[in-house]
């Protein structure tokens, strides 16, 4: 029943049976970066396609290729929206700030103006009788035994408390709170304040969302066709959903790009196809098929040992062009066994962002000024990409040596199309990481391979890397599974785990405001050994998508 | 507000009924106004249910000094409005919409004095979104905190923090 015998990359393999363990990944990843970058050094540049309306094969291209090996820019649409991408930029944070009054949208329009018109209140308390719950300071006594000295000190009338100021703190964004630190020398020193943690720590989740649960089954798990079902559940709720129907090859497991909903709308794809994507409505149970991008479009040459893969996935929403947006990366490199430089010293590996928008209903080019070929790229559908406020966010990594690897947030601002980026620090081979939301705060998940602590930081303001906050350090029991397979609504972190009979898995969480650990029982969720599982948020809407119902 | 003054006593003697009757509680402010309330609300208030509890039911008039009425009608009205199940968004707006952040404040002490844990809540979030774009300063004068920090210090400190004093509201002058 316990499974803290078998080793953790074990049950990766196991649990993701047409999954790579990151272990793989990043070995393979890292295997192609060294190649990628051979093919950068020796050849044309990047700029090379900045043109959307001119395409030529590579100068230097010995004409074998040509035509075969590029994306027609045509095949893109031609209305090209190229703002001059500067790195690194910093905008303003949006995510921490406009959240929180989201939850609360009392406080809007009652500013410093309003309150002119009010006289200051003379104070009617002594600031010593406050907080003093105890039943003895009323009642019994005398009336006259309680302050009522409006005639004392200016100084002390109406002071809050510092047990009830902190209650205040705790509901502050990050960047204020720190800002507070000036205030005094103890609001310094506030996250060292235990008291204040157990408060900031338990208010920081989020109950405005659902959480659903998404797993895949083998309908017969040991004769190919590898066929999936799917199913969509949101907990502690019993209305049923129908995804859509599936892909065109079904083999793979339908996920979540992003892992939440934006607007109340999923973008669906299958790990085992990139550039297949479904947007999908849950509440007006409307669906609409993407149509691919040219990548995946143009037939590759036999004899081409130029592969094209797919990074940097996400979904998210251009608040001002109300849009929604899809964004990948394609990233070509050359792999062959034999004439490396001769094959390399004619072909320019190629790399750039493609993004759809959903109101033209086409896809078009997008070529960054930022190299990120020095980056690990991130799968899709696994908890490394993120759509917050108007920006998607995805986890990379630089690798220096097994024990020095660097982690970074790259953002890209669907708005303005910039990137920039918030370094979070350095770490070993064997972490394994996590992007989640908490309570409208981008967090950062870490366990390391084999072992059951995890960390979480959240992020007080974008492109400062100082502003990383550790919020948890937690040790869940050791049949949980690490990595999770996803992140609920309040504050839950969610594991499998095996049953015990060890042949099945259940689903379990763990609240991090109780720090308990529970199993998910009574679901209606198909439960078998090759389950593949994925929670996220969602929280509806009622957003048209156009498309079509079941 | 007047409505809820049934009268006004002028010594806060305290006053003997039977604990079987429901009778209403009557809260006495700070400034000797008497408010009388179902008891159904005074369980709301945490300091006001366990004086009872203590006197076994048998005391219904309980001073509250440190409460003026000015605030004990809001109080009340909040308890009222969280016993029937109606505390919605819209609600809660409307509540501190006419406050401004002085009374937003005292009424903040009396919750903390009553110990109401909803509407303590909810009033530390509303000081929470009204004070967060805020300076220090103005936070120092809010919270009736001495700066215990030397010139010199202060000034590291905020070059350290320097990215957190962006987008910070400039004090208004009459606030305070």
């Amino acid at each position: 029943m316990d499974s803290g015998g078998v080793s953790d990359a074990d049950n990766i393999d196991k649990r993701r049976p047409f999954y790579e363990s990151s272990k793989a990944w990043k070995a393979r990843n890292l295997k192609r970066k060294k190649k990628e970058k051979e093919v950068r050094r020796s050849f044309t540049p990047l700029s090379f396609y900045k043109g959307p309306t001119t395409y030529h094969p590579g100068p230097m291209c010995n004409g074998r290729f040509a035509g075969k090996q590029f994306v027609p820019l045509s095949l893109y649409t031609t209305t090209v929206y190229q703002p001059d991408p500067v790195f690194p930029v910093f905008p303003v944070c949006e995510g921490i700030n406009s959240s929180e009054s989201k939850m609360f949208p009392v406080c809007e329009g009652i500013n410093s103006s309003e309150s002119k018109m009010f006289p200051v209140c003379e104070g009617i308390n002594s600031s010593e009788s406050i907080g003093n719950k105890s039943s003895e300071s009323i009642g019994k006594n005398s009336s006259e035994s309680i302050g009522k000295n409006s005639s004392e000190s200016k100084v002390s009338r109406n002071s809050i408390s510092d047990q009830a100021a902190l209650s205040i703190l705790s509901k502050l964004p990050v960047k204020s709170l720190k800002r507070f630190g000036c205030v005094c020398k103890s609001w310094s020193v506030l996250f060292e304040n235990s008291d204040f943690m157990t408060m900031y720590t338990n208010l920081f989740v989020s109950h405005d969302y659902h959480t659903y649960i998404l797993s895949n089954d083998l309908d017969q798990p040991e004769i190919p066709p590898f066929l999936n079902h799917s199913e969509f559940h949101l907990l502690h709720n019993t209305i049923k959903f129908n995804l859509p129907p599936p892909f065109p090859y079904s083999d793979g497991h339908v996920s979540i790009l992003g892992s939440t909903s934006v607007n109340g709308i999923f973008c669906l794809g299958k790990t085992s196809m990139e550039n297949q994507y479904v947007l999908w409505n849950p509440a007006t149970d409307k669906f609409r098929r993407i149509p691919s991008s040219p990548t995946g479009l143009i037939p590759k040459c036999p004899q081409s040992n130029l592969y094209e893969e797919l990074f940097f996935h996400a979904f998210g929403y251009d608040k001002l062009r109300d849009d929604f947006k899809i964004v990948q990366y394609v990233s070509s490199f050359v792999c062959c066994s034999r004439g490396f430089d001769r094959y390399y010293s004619c072909l320019p590996a190629k790399s750039y962002f493609e993004i759809y928008s959903l109101k033209t209903n086409s896809w078009r080019m997008f070529d960054m000024a930022n190299d990120l070929s020095h980056w690990s790229y991130p799968p899709p559908f696994d908890g490394l990409e993120l759509y917050l406020d108007g920006a998607c966010h995805w986890l990379v990594t630089k690798y220096h040596s097994s024990k020095h690897v660097e982690t970074t947030l790259l953002t890209f601002h669907l708005s303005d199309e910039v990137f920039f980026t918030t370094p979070i620090g350095e770490s070993s081979y064997t972490l394994e990481t996590r992007l989640m939301v908490l309570n409208g705060s981008i967090a950062f998940f870490s366990n390391h391979h084999g072992d059951t602590v995890f960390h979480i930081s959240i992020l007080g303001e974008l492109g400062v890397s100082q502003s990383w906050i550790k919020l948890y350090i937690s040790d869940p029991f050791p049949p949980l599974r690490c990595p999770p397979i996803g992140f609920g609504n309040a504050g839950c972190i969610f594991f499998t785990k095996t049953n015990s009979t060890e042949e099945d898995y259940e689903l379990a969480y763990l609240d991090l405001s109780t720090q308990k650990t529970q199993i998910i029982k009574d679901h209606g969720i198909t439960l078998g050994k090759k389950s593949y599982f994925r929670v996220g948020l969602y929280k509806e809407s009622l957003f048209p998508i156009g498309g079509s119902s079941h | 507000m007047a409505e809820e003054v049934s009268s006004q006593m002028n010594s806060l003697s305290i006053s003997e009924t039977n604990p079987s009757s429901s009778a209403t509680i009557s809260l006495v402010s700070g400034d000797d106004i008497v408010f009388k309330v179902e008891p159904t609300i005074a369980k709301e208030m945490e300091t006001v249910q366990s004086f009872i509890d203590e006197t076994d039911g048998k005391i219904t008039t309980i001073p509250l000094p440190n409460i003026s009425s000015h605030d004990l009608p809001y109080v009340i009205e909040y308890c009222e409005k969280s016993i029937a199940g109606k505390i919605t968004k819209e609600f809660e707006a409307e509540f501190v919409k006419k406050l401004n952040n002085e009374e937003v404040k005292e009424l903040f002490l009396a919750a903390n004095y009553l110990n109401i844990k909803k509407l303590l809540d909810f009033l530390s979030q509303v000081i929470a979104d009204r004070i967060a774009n805020k300076s220090v300063e103005y936070v120092r004068r809010y919270f009736g905190i001495e700066n215990d920090f030397t010139p010199e210090e202060e000034a590291k400190l905020r070059e350290e923090l320097a990215w957190t004093f962006t987008g910070v509201d400039p004090d208004d002058e009459d606030e305070n």
